[in-house]
This record gives structure tokens, C-alpha cells and sequence, in this order.
């Protein structure tokens, strides 16, 4: 779509019939490349009227209250006129659709001697291509009109087109609102494939009402008036299912949102004095404890710890001596058979009598013969320096000697102690009040009642729904069945199949066409703003989120900057940024009116608006600008793309503006 | 048990009762602590020839158990058993010298040092 013409007939500031050209022929634009249509004027001479001018043409009182009406409205017609008798005045304009058809939109005001509005009409005039004249009808009924402009131009949309260029921001503050995102659905298109949609989803009720319709039997009608009942009950059940979850997802929010105050407070508290002491108080008890268990355990092992080494030498020596004990003493159990031998022998009678001597040389060689018997005699013999009982030996033996860890870790543990409570105490002297987290407990707990009630509804609605669901489903098998026979009924029952498989393929469609458009609209985004934006290296990472429909930016560390936070001429930027990405995904061809684009901007800026957006941003835009802004670079570089030039000029005597052709004299 | 009496000189009895003050231990305590000290060092280097003034006599404050330790570690470390004279005097060098080991270390730690982790070290 293009502007092509916009009258202002004594309207606001401009005196008598007064006429924009805003057309831009096809093959100017493709050929020569010129989309730029330039209007000037000062302060007060009427650009922002042609904004809105061209606005109310298109939408009329939408999204106007009656008061702004009113203080807009109740002064359309031009004072010059209005004291020369003239009553009324009108605006019209006329715009050229995709497929060349022509449309006139006038309004026309009446006013009273009293210079109060009487009347408003709204006329609308379609000419086809090619035709000089067009089918021009009242518009009586203004939501059939706003319907029917929708259809071409979707209201929500037109923040994306027409607009003030100091007022850009606005899109990106507004990014999460629910009319944001249907412009942004509008506007890519993907509005015309739910309108499908919901054609197809009336096409299959229509079918399905016939279907039953054609079926006559008294078992038949039975169910359809089943399967009428169990999909209204289904209907019900699912709007108050809706309405249930809709009151969880606010409980949940509201315990979300005391949870994270409490959180707060408790954080604020863990700091509190109070907490504090009793925490001190608790490192005090435990570091006298620590103290008394490492004094006991350095008293009764401090003297062994040092004594370690002697010890072990000690328990080894003693080992040993007490297992030479044990062999001398059984060796000295070996010999008394022996022994008791030899006496009994030399009991006996000998003859001659053995002497004393011989006696004694017997025995001992005897001795020895007996001892070779044993190996343990060769062996080194080890003295006994030790002269321990059983009792003495076993308390060496079991001398323990602990691990000397064991105390390092008590004294660790104390230093720690004492560490920690010298902090405590530094805390204590900065510590604020303790918080009172009660009045949240209590909405909490409350809240959480509530939660777990709607949650115990929800879930019985949605048994109930399965239920129904199943019904539905059996009521339409056994009416299937019991048709089954009938041939025109087959023939719909073909239908409602197309019509289902269809819904199944379109749905699909859409989201595959929804993640298609997102990913288009986010790298456009991103290429643009690249392109715009000076502060290069400050966004390591811009996102368009596919779900929320809403921009969102990260520095070269990947953390997310706030876009309210941007300057308000770098959210101009970013806005127009998004407004390139959406209008490069749109179905639609959209006309730009942009009042003061450069307004705010500074030169970096300007430059890169002027040089790489408008140029390529539409088949049309229509720049409306001040003197400040249209410096002589400024127009050297739009000169090549602008195809006609107007300058508003008023008359400070007369008190009324004329539209001329050409540039702001540039005296400067 | 003990043998003959143990008379600890003068100056070892001052160091001992300021290590029972500075440990806040019982004198027997520190004694152990004096013998196991002395004795796991070489106490010929120590001038323990110098604390000649006799100070205070040792009463039995050893139990059972620990003098039993003390003297099986004494006669293992001479290699030969020792009558109860020469385990008195035995004893009483490794305490003496012990506890002119405490005191140097006592004189020489800096603000730091945890007394009793640094007798243990």
C-alpha cells in the first residue's frame, strides 16, 4: 500500500483546498531508486497534523478517549475560514492497495456558529484499477469500517508506520504488551493463518452440524443430542478449567512474589544483631568444648606424641625378649625328661662306682647330645634386660599413641573458632535490628492453602474434562457407525476429513512459519541495528526471544543490558531497528510517515538514518522534518532518493499554512 | 617404684611451676611432658651441671603405669638394666634437661606460636 494523496480542506491550519501528491510511481521507484517523499516546516506549521491527519483518515477515533477527542477535534476547521463564515472542512486521503484498487477515506466535519463540531461523516470511495470513478458510500456503522480497514491496514500496526520519530522508544518499552505482539503477528502475517484457522474450525462445525443433520434415526438423534451435550459441558468445563489455572498462575505469582520479600527480609535478618549474637553464642560454646577436649587430650597424650619414637624401639625390644623368654623356658621343659632320666639311671647299681667327676662328664655330654637336637641353641642368644611380668609386658604392649593429627585438627578447629567469633563481634557493632517475617509466614501459609484448594478443583475439572473428552469421542464413533451405510453422509464425513487434515497441516504450518519469521525478524534486527548503532562493541549479542516477541541485549561478557536503560536516542535506534525487521517480514507494503526522525539523534546517527535505513526501509517514506534537522549534508544525501519535496509555510499574518513545492531555503 | 627420691634443682622448679602456670597444667603433667622432652634429645648438650641447688623433691606423682614406661625406656636406651638409683638419677636429667628445652623454646617464640603446638613440634 501507498499514500497516494491527502486533501486538507480547510482543515486545522491549512486554509482553503490543499493537496499533498504523495504518489511514487512503480517504475520511479524501481528505476530511480527515489521512496522519499520530504515535507518541512517550522515548529507549528503543520507537520504533526499531516501525521495525524493521515492517522484518523485511516482509524478514526481508535484508541482516542472522547476527552482527547474532544481537544483535538473540537478545532479541525481552519479559524480564517470559520471567521469567513465557512461551517465545515474535511480531510481526505487516498491510498492505492496492493492490487492498484484506489481508496478514498474523507472525513468531514460540520460546525455550529459556535465553532462546535455537530457532525462528523465518514465517506469511503473504492475505485478499481484503472477506473476514474469509484462506488462512494456513507459509513454508517464505524466497526464495520474499522473492520474493513483492518483487513489492509491492522490498526495495531500502525505504530509501525505512522509515528513521531521522538516517540519511537515507545515500541521497545511497550515490548511486552499483548498489542505489541499482535501488531508484530499482524504485521508478518501470521494474524491471516489463525483467520484461516478459525474459518476452517466454523467450515468443520458447519459440517459436522450437517452430518448430523442428514442423519435420521431416532438411535442417531439420541447421540447427536449426546455428543450436543458433552461438547457444550466440555465448552463450560474448559472455560472454568481456564478460569482455575488462571487463578493458580495468580496465586503462585502472588506466593512468588511474598516469598521473594521474605527472602529479603530474612536475608536483611541473617544479618540482624540478634542472629549474630546467637551465633556468637553458639561459636563460644562450641570453641570451649574444642578447648577443654584439646586440653585433656595434649595432657594425656601430649608426653606420649613425644615419646613416640622411644616407644616404638621399647614395645620392639621387649617383643623380642619376651619371646626369648619363652624359648628358654621351653627349651628348660625339654630337659626334664631328660634330666629325670639320668637320675633314675644313676640310681641304678653301676659296678665299679661311677666318681663324682665322671658322673658330672656324663651328664654334661649327655646334655649336649640332647641340645644338638634342638635348632634353637645355635641361634644368637639375646639378653634379657628386661625383667617384665605378664601384667608389665601387656601395659607396654598396649601403649596407644595416637596420631598427632588428631590434636592439629582440634587446634585448627579452635583457631577457626576464634577467627569467627572476632568477626562475629566486628558484626555485631554494624548489625541492624532484627526483621519480623511473621505477617509473610502467615500470607504465605494462607495463600498456599488457597493454591492447594484451586489446585485440587483444577485437577477434578480436568478428570472431568478426560471424561468428557471420551464421551465425545464415543458418541461421534457410534454416530460414525450408525451413518456408515448412508452415501451423502459419506461424502461429508470425506469433507470433515479434508477439513481436519487440513487444521492438522495449517497448524503445523504456523509454527513452523512462526519460527521461520522470528529467526527472519531477529537477523534483520540484528543486521540493522549493527549497521545503526555507534556503540558497536557494547552489544556482544542481540536477541529477538521467538516466544515473547521482545528484544533483548547482551555485552561482549554475554550479560544481559536493560534496553530502559539505553539512552533515549539509542532506543530510537533500536526501535527503528525492529521496525526494519518487522517491515521486512511483513506481507504487508507498508507507506513510512515519520515525523522529526532526526530530531533527537546525533550526527553519527542521523547520517547512518539517512544514508542506509530510509532508503531501504519502504516504497515510500514520507519524512516530516524541521529546519534544524535538514542541514545542507543532509539534504545532498537525500536529494538522490527523494522524489518530491514540500515545504510548509506559515503565514504569521494570516495565520495559516501553504503547502509549497521545494526545499527549506537553506540560508545557513 | 620411683627408687630413690628425685630432688629437682631450684631453677628447674621455677620453670616447672611457670609452665604449669603457662599451660595451665598440673606440675606432674609438665613433668611428664619435662621427661619425654629430655629424654628424646640429646641432654649431654644441655648444661644441666649447672642447676646444682638442690629446690624441690619430686614427691610419687608418677602412676604406675608411666613410671613403668619410664623405666623400661631409660633401660632400653642404656641396653642394660639399671638399679633404682641410677633410675632416679636417669629420670631426673631427662626432666631437668626437659625443661631448659621449654624454656628456650619458651624464650625464643614469637607472637605467633601456639605454646603447647610448639612444645609438641
Amino acid at each position: 500500500m501507498i499514500l497516494k494523496k491527502l486533501i486538507l480542506n480547510n482543515y486545522k491550519t491549512y486554509y482553503g483546498h490543499q493537496e499533498l501528491n504523495l504518489d511514487i510511481p512503480p517504475q520511479v521507484r524501481s528505476d530511480k531508486n527515489k521512496n522519499i517523499i520530504l515535507i518541512g516546516g517550522l515548529n507549528g506549521a503543520g507537520k504533526t497534523t499531516i501525521l495525524k491527519a493521515v492517522h484518523y483518515a485511516l482509524f478514526g477515533k481508535r484508541g482516542i478517549s472522547e476527552m482527547e477527542y474532544k481537544r483535538i477535534f473540537s478545532n479541525v476547521i481552519n479559524n480564517h475560514f470559520f471567521d469567513e463564515g465557512g461551517r465545515e472542512c474535511y480531510i481526505s486521503l487516498i491510498v492505492e492497495n496492493d492490487n492498484l484498487e484506489e481508496w478514498e477515506l474523507k472525513v468531514k466535519w460540520i460546525f455550529d456558529h459556535n465553532k462546535k463540531v455537530v457532525h462528523e461523516n465518514r465517506e469511503i470511495a473504492i475505485r478499481k484499477p484503472g477506473s476514474s470513478v469509484g462506488k462512494r458510500s456513507a459509513v454508517n456503522n464505524i466497526d464495520t469500517f474499522n473492520r474493513f480497514i483492518d483487513r489492509k491496514i491492522p490498526y495495531h500496526v500502525a505504530p509501525f508506520f505512522i509515528f513521531d520519530g521522538e516517540e519511537i522508544k515507545e515500541i521497545i518499552l511497550r515490548q511486552n504488551s499483548e498489542e505489541l505482539k499482535i501488531a508484530i503477528q499482524k504485521l508478518s502475517g501470521l494474524e491471516t493463518y489463525k483467520t484461516l484457522l478459525d474459518d476452517l474450525k466454523e467450515t468443520k462445525f458447519y459440517l459436522d452440524k450437517k452430518l448430523m443433520n442428514s442423519i435420521g434415526s431416532s438411535k442417531t438423534t439420541n447421540y447427536t443430542q449426546e455428543l450436543n451435550r458433552v461438547s457444550i459441558e466440555l465448552v463450560e468445563l474448559n472455560q472454568k478449567l481456564k478460569a482455575v489455572n488462571q487463578r493458580k498462575i495468580g496465586l503462585e505469582e502472588e506466593i512468588k512474589e511474598l516469598k521473594k520479600i521474605r527472602a529479603e527480609k530474612i536475608q536483611l535478618n541473617s544479618k540482624s544483631r540478634e542472629s549474630i549474637l546467637k551465633k556468637l553464642t553458639a561459636c563460644e560454646v562450641n570453641l570451649s568444648q574444642a578447648q577443654k577436649e584439646f586440653n585433656d587430650k595434649f595432657n594425656e597424650q601430649a608426653y606420649i606424641h613425644l615419646l613416640t619414637q622411644p616407644i616404638q624401639e621399647l614395645k620392639g625390644r621387649i617383643t623380642l625378649e619376651e619371646k626369648e623368654r619363652e624359648r628358654l623356658h621351653s627349651i628348660n621343659s625339654s630337659y626334664s625328661p631328660y634330666k629325670e632320666f639320668l637320675i633314675k639311671l644313676f640310681d641304678g647299681d653301676i659296678s665299679p662306682q661311677l666318681t663324682e667327676s665322671q658322673r658330672i662328664q656324663l651328664l654334661k655330654n649327655g646334655e649336649e647330645i640332647w641340645n644338638s637336637k634342638a635348632d634353637e641353641l645355635n641361634r644368637e642368644k639375646i639378653t634379657i634386660i628386661h625383667d617384665l611380668n605378664k601384667h608389665q609386658f601387656n601395659i607396654l604392649k598396649n601403649i596407644t599413641i595416637k596420631p598427632l593429627s588428631d590434636l592439629k585438627g582440634i587446634h585448627q578447629r579452635i583457631s577457626q573458632l576464634q577467627f569467627d567469633i572476632n568477626q562475629f563481634e566486628e558484626e555485631i557493632r554494624n548489625a541492624p535490628e532484627s526483621v519480623d517475617i511473621e505477617d509473610e509466614n502467615t500470607k504465605i501459609d494462607n495463600l498456599t492453602k488457597m493454591l492447594g484448594e484451586v489446585e485440587l478443583r483444577a485437577r477434578s475439572f480436568k478428570n472431568k474434562t478426560t471424561a468428557l473428552r471420551e464421551d465425545k469421542t464415543k458418541y461421534e464413533n457410534l454416530l460414525t457407525r450408525s451413518t456408515s451405510n448412508d452415501s451423502n453422509t459419506e461424502d461429508l464425513r470425506a469433507q470433515i476429513e479434508q477439513v481436519n487434515s487440513t487444521i492438522i497441516f495449517l497448524n503445523q504450518y504456523v509454527a513452523e512459519v512462526t519460527k521461520l519469521k522470528a529467526v527472519f525478524i531477529h537477523n534483520e534486527f540484528k543486521l540493522m541495528l549493527s549497521e545503526l548503532i555507534r556503540k558497536q562493541d557494547e552489544f556482544g549479542r542481540i536477541e529477538f526471544d521467538v516466544n515473547t516477541y521482545t528484544i533483548r541485549l547482551f555485552n561482549d561478557r554475554n550479560q544481559e543490558i536493560s534496553v530502559h536503560d539505553r539512552s533515549a536516542g539509542e532506543m530510537q535506534i533500536i526501535s527503528s531497528a525492529l521496525i526494519w525487521a518487522l517491515t521486512k517480514s511483513s506481507k504487508f507494503s507498508l507507506p513510512m510517515l515519520i515525523d522529526t526522525p532526526l530530531g533527537r539523534l546525533d550526527s553519527y546517527h542521523r547520517n547512518h538514518l539517512i544514508n542506509k535505513y530510509y532508503k531501504e526501509l519502504s516504497d515510500q517514506v514520507i519524512i516530516l522534518s524541521t529546519d534544524t534537522e535538514i542541514t545542507k549534508d543532509y539534504i545532498d544525501s537525500i536529494t538522490q532518493n527523494s522524489f518530491r519535496q514540500y515545504v510548509l509555510e506559515y503565514n504569521d499574518k494570516l495565520k495559516y499554512t501553504l503547502i509549497r513545492d521545494g526545499y527549506f531555503d537553506l540560508k545557513r | 617404684m620411683s627408687g630413690k627420691r628425685m630432688v629437682l634443682s631450684a631453677y628447674g622448679k621455677q620453670i616447672l611451676d611457670n609452665f604449669a602456670a603457662y599451660l595451665s597444667m598440673s606440675r606432674p603433667q609438665v613433668l611428664k611432658l619435662a621427661f619425654a622432652r629430655g629424654f628424646t634429645s640429646d641432654y649431654d648438650t644441655h648444661p644441666i651441671g649447672t642447676l646444682t641447688e638442690k629446690g624441690w623433691e619430686i614427691p610419687d606423682v608418677f602412676s604406675e603405669e608411666d613410671l613403668l614406661l619410664f623405666k623400661h625406656l631409660i633401660i632400653n636406651k642404656c641396653k642394660k638394666d639399671i638399679d633404682s638409683s641410677e633410675l632416679s638419677q636417669e629420670m631426673l636429667k631427662s626432666i631437668e634437661s626437659g625443661l631448659l628445652m621449654f624454656e628456650k623454646l619458651y624464650n625464643e617464640r614469637n607472637s605467633l606460636d601456639d605454646l603447647k603446638m610448639l612444645l609438641l613440634s
